[in-house]
């Protein structure tokens, strides 16, 4: 009995340092995503639930364990930042603001893990950052154009059969608009507390289209010029003819005036219409923007999957960046956009589309789509060209003055050498 | 004589043992004050005369960046803000600490007192970016409580409190008053509560009338107190980012922008720790000269 005891106590002891000896095998990979998941429906699935339930196939077929954490939007930049810079940090990471990230080379190089065909399924490879050797250091995605959101009800209330796009022309048919239905025109967040969330929606599309591009040639921001001029003197006319309102400090709070019936007209991400305006009973419809001295122009950001460059360190680089085209193939990401947050395909091999209008609007005007490019210091850049036109607003600076003094500030203090 | 000496020895011997228990007491918070308070003192200093963006190691650059910051157009601006900012909030939250405080302890000493000492204390336990995010709808044009109320006062034009120049930096400073206000309440009564009884019971005698008493007893007897309160409030409202960041995000224009604010956006928002840290510096040595002025203007008037 007692050599029987003997016998099966070192069977499980073999057992157990064996099994111990696979489990280190097996590689693990830690992949940070934001949450994306805004349903308020009870049976909306979350977005832990759906990221673990998509790597099961992947960790099965790569014998690895897959830990996703969910970041929250909040801290969410800043978080990531720090977590690159510390040997802690993810394997694969959802990347909101790449230049710094680029520019301190913490971001693994792709090309070499990729064949041309991979490459080329990325709609938006070509605009990707490169590191030092000219290597690609992110899979970008496309956020989503911001797109207009019109209120044929208060049209129809105002005489009015569609609203006019040019400039000049949508400021005239705005003041008839307020005239003769005593609501709101018009609603952007001029008086919003951060620079890059009003200028994403109220100050790029309309230098877009008036003929404007973010950076030179040698990829400085610039913004002092004819296209910026026009810009800024659009914005003053929209004020000085009563268009304006500083009361709005958030896209949400312009958008709940619009669900509300309360604006003929807002620009808002393109989910806004199906979840927001269409379940609030509101008569919507798209158009793709204003139309400007240059033609129609809309923004679109591109925020991006990458890995994390101390994974040739850790000897797990080759398992990221299979994890990285898995999350970003054509059916997870399919998947993704119908069962958790819809934005337009990023991958030809992706084929998942919301809202059939939508989706023809944008196409028939690709060539009108911008991205908002990253250079150095690009927030406090854009906090710095908000204040100047809200000092504009507030009759302290003329439009020219703006950006003398946002691209003066921005070369002396703000721009790094 | 040899006893006496062998006596003196063993005391002595004890109180170096005692001086060493002591010091191992202290040793755990002091390392901690050490790492947390003192040295980064030293290191913001340090790596104010670097370029340094928390990846690479930190380069030296002398004085670049304070010959850069003293070129900063806005500094000025900002620094007026954050003076503004200090003479609103330091005196009102002061003298109505005060004020409330002589007020409970004079007329209040009952459960009523405790209640409204309760109160008036709640605010300080409340989280400041909650507190910021209840004041900015109560502060809303549109529908906001405080316009509501204004307009049954018949006041027709609804007020953009944060949205224009003149009243968005004194509307930020009334969230920090209402803030901050309790706790330097408790610290004023305590102070009160604490006074002899006997110089006051002789003042009645002489025939002082209650507000010659507060006047000529209550406030120098609290005068160190008022010291370390003034002290405390100036520090504080130097140092004023998050309200500012939840409220305004220093607007419109520039009406709000605080140095505190600044620091933050040049070290987190462009990772430019070096040129942070300069600004940082200057701001604790403004903050080291005012305190000399107020320490000389306290000294003066005890003298």
């Amino acid at each position: 009995m007692k050599r029987f005891l003997a016998l099966l106590l070192v069977c499980v002891l073999t057992l157990s340092i064996l099994s111990v000896a696979v489990a280190e095998d097996k590689k693990t990979l830690t992949v940070w995503i934001p949450q994306y998941q805004f349903s308020k429906d009870e049976n909306a699935i979350s977005d832990q639930d759906f990221w673990d339930g998509v790597f099961d196939p992947f960790e099965e077929e790569n014998n690895c364990e897959v830990k996703v954490e969910i970041v929250g939007w909040g801290v969410y930049g800043d978080t990531f930042f720090t977590s690159l810079v510390n040997e802690d940090g993810p394997d694969v990471v959802y990347v909101t603001d790449n230049y710094d990230l680029v520019k301190r080379d913490l971001l693994l190089g792709l090309d070499p893990y990729l064949t041309d065909e991979q490459k080329d399924n990325v709609i938006l490879w070509n605009t990707a950052p490169e590191n030092a050797n000219g290597e690609k250091v992110i899979v970008p995605m496309d956020d989503g154009v911001a797109i207009g959101y019109v209120n044929k009800g208060l049209l129809k209330e105002a005489g009015l059969d569609e609203l006019p796009l040019e400039w000049d022309a949508f400021i005239e048919a705005g003041k008839t608009i307020q005239e003769k239905t005593g609501k709101r025109a018009f609603l952007q967040n001029w008086g919003a507390t951060s620079g890059t969330s009003a200028l994403m929606l109220a100050f790029w599309p309309y230098y877009f289209q008036a003929g404007g591009r973010m950076l030179d040639e040698n990829g400085n921001i610039s913004i002092d010029n004819e296209a910026g001029l026009k810009t800024v003197e659009f914005l003053k006319k929209l004020k000085d003819e009563g268009l304006f309102t500083e009361d709005i400090v958030t896209e949400s709070e312009s958008v709940d005036k619009f669900a509300n019936g309360e604006v003929a007209y807002i620009v808002a991400d393109l989910n806004k219409g199906n979840t927001t305006f269409t379940p609030a009973g509101v008569e919507w419809e798209y158009v793709f923007s204003l139309k400007g001295p240059a033609g129609f122009g809309a923004r679109t950001a591109t925020d991006s999957f990458a890995v994390n460059k101390k994974t040739v360190a850790r000897g797990n680089d080759e398992l990221a960046v299979k994890a990285l085209m898995y999350i970003t193939s054509g059916a997870v990401m399919d998947e993704f956009h119908s069962k958790i947050f819809y934005l337009p395909p990023f991958t030809k091999d992706a084929s998942f589309v919301k809202d059939e209008a939508l989706y023809n609007l944008t196409s028939a005007h690709s060539d009108d789509i911008y991205v908002v490019e990253e250079f150095a210091a690009k927030k406090s850049f854009e906090d710095t060209l908000l204040a100047n036109i809200q000092e504009m607003f507030q009759g302290n600076l003329e439009p020219q003055e703006v950006l003398t003094e946002t691209m003066d500030y921005y070369n002396t203090q703000l721009k790094e050498d | 004589m040899s006893t006496s000496l062998s006596a003196g020895k063993r005391m002595s011997s004890r109180r170096r043992r005692q001086a060493l228990i002591g010091a191992a007491y202290i040793l755990p918070s002091f390392a901690l004050m050490f790492i947390f308070n003192i040295s980064p003192i030293f290191l913001s200093i340090f790596y104010s005369f670097t370029k340094y963006d928390m990846t690479a190691a930190p380069v030296w650059v002398g004085f670049e960046n304070y010959i850069k910051l003293s070129q900063n157009k806005y500094l000025g601006m900002v620094l007026s803000n954050t003076v503004r900012y200090v003479l609103i909030t330091v005196p009102i939250q002061t003298t109505l600490a005060l004020l409330i405080a002589a007020f409970i302890a004079g007329f209040l000493k009952n459960r009523y007192g405790s209640f409204l000492r309760s109160v008036i204390f709640i605010p300080v336990i409340a989280s400041l970016i909650a507190s910021a995010t209840v004041w900015d709808v109560l502060y809303k044009p549109d529908g906001g409580l405080i316009n509501q109320f204004l307009a049954l006062l018949g006041v027709s034009q609804p007020i953009n409190f944060l949205g224009k120049k003149p009243t968005a930096l004194p509307s930020v400073a009334v969230v920090s008053i209402w803030k901050s206000t309790g706790y330097y309440m408790v610290i004023y009564y305590a102070g009160i509560m604490n006074e002899p009884a006997e110089v006051q019971e002789a003042a009645i005698v002489d025939g002082a009338s209650s507000a010659q008493r507060f006047w000529y007893i209550t406030l120098p007897i609290l005068r160190p107190i008022t010291y370390m309160i003034v002290t405390l409030g100036i520090i504080g409202s130097f140092q004023v980012f998050d309200l500012v960041y939840k409220m305004t995000g220093g607007g419109p224009g520039r009406a709000t922008l605080t140095v505190a604010y600044m620091i933050y956006s040049y070290a987190f928002q462009d990772k430019r720790m070096g040129y942070a840290c300069a600004l940082a510096v200057g701001l604790l040595i403004v903050i080291l000269l005012i305190h000399l002025i107020q320490t000389l203007f306290f000294k003066e008037r005890d003298a």
